[in-house]
């Protein structure tokens, strides 16, 4: 969960299309008046500019001492839904805010749908979320959040903003076919590495020393060795495998999409299965293999930045030492290992 | 509550309340009304459920055609013709509602009736209807906004349902008293600047109530006597402090008597005088009780009248000005007199009239006697004329109580001593009878006031005392608190004037007291006091407020506060000068308040940039992180779980989770929030913070636990 809490700042107000026609009709009755003197005029524009006056300072009270956070719940794939969810914390201790709307600052999630919240009472908090279609992979820069309230009248939108900085990283789309095939069974699960460790596998037996876990005595072996012996593990080590990608010469679209999802896939599918997975692009990106969902997702995330590269940019380069070590996936037309 | 429900009360409401202020103003067609009565009722009942909008629509644009063409025909004013087309429109809107969406052109069209309501009407029921549409209006638009933001929202019924609470009630009302409040405050403050090209005057008049009439019909019917409407006030212009006036205000008087009623014959000239001016009365200033006298007369709009109510022998009158509007710059109206002491206005005016007046009240008693009969021929025409056909025995009775008298104060004391100790007052009718005031004289023997004054001069003529009748008010009471008298609709009453010569008309009353000005009860009096008194504030401080009231009470508000402060101004030779040491208390909490703010924002301006600098300490969030993370640290050591030597935080709650150690799950989601918040280079949330701190408690809670039982050695682990 990725978050930011920010006071609210900067105020903006918008006329709604009623609003537009209350101030019309207000600037309408205000000219009867003066024109004719009827003081009954002068009474129904002062309850329309009162309406006006109170709208305003009511929809600022509402949008006072708000804070507001943002959770991301993690990166985004494309053509998949995500949520941006909000938590907004009223620091007020009389009035609560009403009817509240919130959105992304600038593009293109500011053009999005926006998250509502119907009530936020004094000193509580509430939750609201938005959920969105990525459509193609990347990183959106969220550059902050805005609240906006149409309460009490509805006449004309205020909103605050504050700059909360973040950002989404849209992964790449997800290959369920090539997913599920994955490396077959032989590259399944850890392989023992001869040492003790933290394995499964029965490494040998030893003496108990001070701080070795209770519920690791080997109680038949101690009692007949007459002291306490404790079992010991072996450590295990997990496989290896590198992606090369190497997309250079394709050009933008559907191909060098496929390629970067191919990639994607095999990552995925890899980490799932327990491997340690890395990552060579063309272009200059290399992660080392690495196992989990850390792992995992700085390789997606390169996945996601990487654009069309040309024909004479360098291919991928595999660390140093990891070519005996890691199986090599190579995705591409010219996909090769450079020296 | 149901928002749906309190959403739609409250938009009727607010209709109601707009149609009804320009309903008040009697210029909308019974048909109109009508319509828009079943077209309100049925969108109470059946909302949503009544035809297209389409068809609305159609409806909308007929009812623009139609008006536009009646308007142009002349049978429509404008202003009436745009009334009618807002409630046309708002009556379609109610009917096509299908949304939330569209009741902000509901309310509109509403506003619309509002104003055209302020067009047509200027009663204090308007001012109760605007009163009611303000607060009914801040609730509509609210909770028709908040249906909207809930439709939108996807808000589950349970939701709906919390957020119309009574919370929301509480803060509805609130909102409708400040949107009130701040219309008055406007209202009042906003230069009333006009500039005149195009005004209309309110044609509706208000409905008349008074008995006052200006025949006198012994078949008729008048206004009883309970009723206590006011419809006139007078104020003198010297200073008093009466309860009650017992003045006759003679509005018209009656010569000719045609066995039925009385009329008047004479012809008003069309002069148009700004103002009459007569010479003093005989013996003026004689009598201790006859000094001239100034008021102030008011006729309101329910008299229905265009008669000036004068009481006494008036030397001076006029000019007269319409009640309403600009009282700098109001224009006079011309009188007209019929030449037997009776003046009216050409024309009434909608909304009232006002005018003044100098008078000495009539001889009496004594002074009357001895002024003989020597009367004029016109005179002896007029006042003395008695119908054809008059019952024999009203003559016979006139002989009857003035035999052996020669002196006319004698007769018609006879006369009216007779009235008042053989006959009673009565509001009840006779029902139809051929000649009613023999039917009175010789059969009932009670009646009102007409009966009374009728019998009284028919029997002073046939004493050959030229009499006359005479209709208006009588009395006036001081309302509680007030500085002018009341006329009622139950003082309209009727008299008759005897003439002597060289002294003029001299009222006579047979009427017994009882039965002369309204009887009430005190709470009669006192509810149309009230209602009379916010009659005259409406009418005085929102209906005629001129630039010139606002600049006077903007005066006398800064010369208010001027006194004030002269009050507060420490006197010479006073030690102790409190108003000094208010200030200097004023300043000195204001200075301290402002020095607490700038080192609030000092402070969190310094750990804002030591953040981002980088440094060591970026925030107390951050460093509460940090702490916690350490005191969750020393737990697991005094369990003897620590971390082991080069053991990492994440692979050393990997282990404990591995081994089941208890709260392993709070101590594996700390390291990680910890690592993150250590690690991440992003702010710390106070909401996080404190799950994290509920979490550490719970850890340490756990892992005392198992120390207690015992269990856990310490935690392998990379």
């Amino acid at each position: 969960m990725a978050s930011a809490t920010r006071k609210m700042r900067r105020r903006r107000l918008r006329f709604t299309r009623i609003g537009w026609y209350h101030v019309i009709f207000t600037f309408g009755v205000g000219g009867a008046a003066i024109n004719s003197g009827n003081n009954l005029l002068f009474l129904v524009f002062g309850l329309q500019l009162s309406a006006i006056l109170v709208s305003g300072f009511l929809s600022d009270l509402a949008l006072y001492a708000l804070e507001v956070e943002r959770e991301l719940s993690g990166d985004a794939v494309e053509g998949e839904r995500c949520a941006l969810r909000y938590r907004v914390r009223n620091a007020k201790r009389l009035g609560g805010a009403r009817a509240l709307s919130l959105r992304e600052l600038g593009e293109p999630l500011g053009r999005g749908p926006r998250a509502s919240l119907l009530e936020v009472g004094a000193g509580a908090q509430g939750l609201a979320a938005v959920e969105l279609v990525p459509a193609k992979r990347g990183r959106l820069a969220l550059t902050g959040v805005a609240i906006s309230t149409r309460y009490p009248f509805g006449l004309f939108e205020k909103s605050v903003s504050a700059p909360l900085p973040g950002e989404l990283y849209v992964l790449p789309a997800r290959r369920a076919a090539l997913e599920r095939a994955g490396f077959g069974r032989g590259a399944e699960g850890e392989r023992p590495e001869n040492r003790p460790g933290m394995g499964v596998e029965l490494y040998g037996l030893r003496e108990a020393r001070q701080g070795d876990d209770r519920r690791r005595i080997h109680w038949r072996k101690s009692a007949a060795a007459g002291r306490l012996m404790v079992v010991e593990r072996e450590r295990e080590r997990q496989l290896r495998a590198t992606v090369l990608l190497d997309h250079r010469g394709l050009p933008e679209g559907e191909a060098l999409e496929e390629a970067i999802r191919a990639a994607a896939a095999l990552l995925r599918s890899g980490s799932a299965q327990g491997m340690e997975m890395g990552l060579c692009c063309a272009g200059g990106v290399t992660l080392s293999p690495a196992q989990g969902e850390v792992a995992l997702r700085r390789a997606l995330r390169a996945l996601a930045l990487l654009g069309p590269l040309p024909p004479s940019a360098p291919g991928p380069r595999l660390p140093p030492g990891e070519g005996g070590r890691s199986k090599l996936l190579p995705i591409g037309a010219r996909a090769g290992v450079a020296p | 509550m149901n928002l749906g429900l309190a959403r739609r009360v409250a938009s009727h409401a607010a209709v109601g309340f707009a149609f009804a202020s320009m309903a008040l103003g009697g210029e909308l067609p019974l048909v109109a009304i009508v319509l828009f009565s079943v077209a309100f009722l049925l969108s109470l009942f059946f909302e949503g459920r009544l035809g297209r909008p389409a068809l609305h629509l159609i409806l909308s644009v007929g009812a623009f055609a139609f008006l536009l063409v009646a308007w142009l025909a002349g049978a429509f004013d404008l202003i009436v013709a745009a009334s009618l087309f807002a409630a046309t429109l708002c009556a379609n809107r109610m009917l096509s509602r299908r949304s939330t969406a569209e009741d902000g052109l509901l309310h509109l069209s509403a506003l619309m009736m509002l104003a055209g309501g302020a067009a047509l009407s200027a009663e204090l029921a308007y001012g109760l209807c605007f009163a009611g549409f303000a607060v009914a209006m801040c609730s509509a638009l609210t909770l028709s906004f908040l249906e909207e933001a809930a439709a939108v929202g996807g808000a589950s019924r349970a939701e709906r349902e919390r957020l119309a609470s009574g919370k929301l009630l509480g803060a509805l009302s609130l909102l409708s008293i400040a949107g009130l409040a701040g219309a008055v405050i406007i209202f009042f403050t906003f230069p009333r600047v006009t500039m005149g090209f195009y005004s209309r005057e309110r044609r509706g008049a208000r409905s008349a109530v008074v008995g006052f009439s200006e025949v006198v019909n012994l078949e008729g019917t008048g206004a009883l006597k309970s009723d206590g409407r006011p419809v006139a006030r007078v104020r003198l212009l010297q200073e008093d402090k009466g309860e009650a006036l017992s003045l006759y205000w003679r509005g018209k008087s009656l010569d000719l008597f045609d066995g039925r009623s009385f009329t008047s014959t004479a012809q008003e000239s069309g002069g148009g005088m700004a103002a009459v001016h007569l010479p003093p009365p005989v013996g003026q200033g004689a009598e201790p009780g006859r000094a001239q006298r100034r008021v102030e007369v008011e006729v309101l709009p329910e008299a229905g009248t265009a008669a000036l109510f004068l009481p006494g022998e008036v030397e001076e009158l006029g000019p007269v000005f319409p009640i309403s509007g600009d009282r700098r710059r109001r224009q006079r109206l011309p009188i007209a007199a019929n030449g037997r002491g009776d003046y009216r206005l050409a024309e009434r005016p909608v909304e009232g009239f006002t005018y003044r007046l100098a008078f000495s009240p009539h001889l009496a008693g004594e002074a009357l006697a001895g002024r003989g009969s020597d009367y004029g021929e016109e005179e002896r025409r007029l006042y003395l004329q008695l119908p054809e056909g008059l019952d024999p025995r009203v003559g016979e009775l006139a002989k009857r109580l003035t035999r052996g008298m020669t002196e006319p104060l004698e007769k018609v004391r006879a006369i009216g001593e007779a009235l008042l100790s053989d006959y009673s007052y009565s509001l009840e009718l006779p029902g139809p009878t051929t000649d009613p005031l023999a039917t009175f004289l010789f059969e009932r023997r009670s009646g009102h006031c007409e009966f009374f004054a009728t019998a009284f001069t028919v029997l002073a003529r046939a004493a050959g005392v030229p009499a006359r009748n005479a209709t208006g008010f009588f009395g006036g009471v001081r309302p509680p608190g007030g500085d002018y008298y009341l006329l009622r609709a139950g003082d309209a009453h009727a008299w008759t004037e005897v003439l002597f010569p060289g002294v003029g008309f001299v009222p006579f009353d047979a009427t017994p007291p009882a039965g002369r000005a309204a009887s009430m009860s005190e709470l009669s009096i006192l509810l149309s006091s009230l209602a009379d008194r916010a009659t005259t504030w409406w009418r005085l401080n929102v209906v005629d407020l001129t630039l010139w009231d606002q600049w006077r009470a903007a005066r006398g508000a800064f010369e208010s506060v001027s006194t004030g402060f002269e009050r507060l101004r420490p006197r010479a030779g006073q030690g102790v000068k409190p108003l000094l040491i208010l200030l200097l208390a004023l300043a000195l909490g204001a200075l301290l308040v402002f020095t607490l703010r700038a080192l609030a924002r000092w402070r969190s301006r310094g750990v804002r940039k030591r953040g981002e600098a980088g440094g060591p300490a970026r925030s107390p969030r951050l460093r509460e992180a940090f702490a916690l993370y350490r005191s969750l640290s020393r737990a697991l050591e005094r369990a003897r779980l620590g971390r082991g030597a080069g053991q990492t935080q994440r692979a050393h709650a990997r282990a404990l989770l591995g081994h089941r150690c208890p709260a392993a799950e709070q101590i594996a989601e700390v390291t990680e929030w910890y690592l993150s918040v250590r690690f991440g280079e992003r702010a710390v949330a106070a909401l996080e913070l404190a799950r994290m701190r509920r979490l550490v408690a719970e850890a340490k809670r756990a892992l005392r636990g198992g120390r207690a039982s015992g269990l856990p050695l310490r935690a392998e682990g990379k």
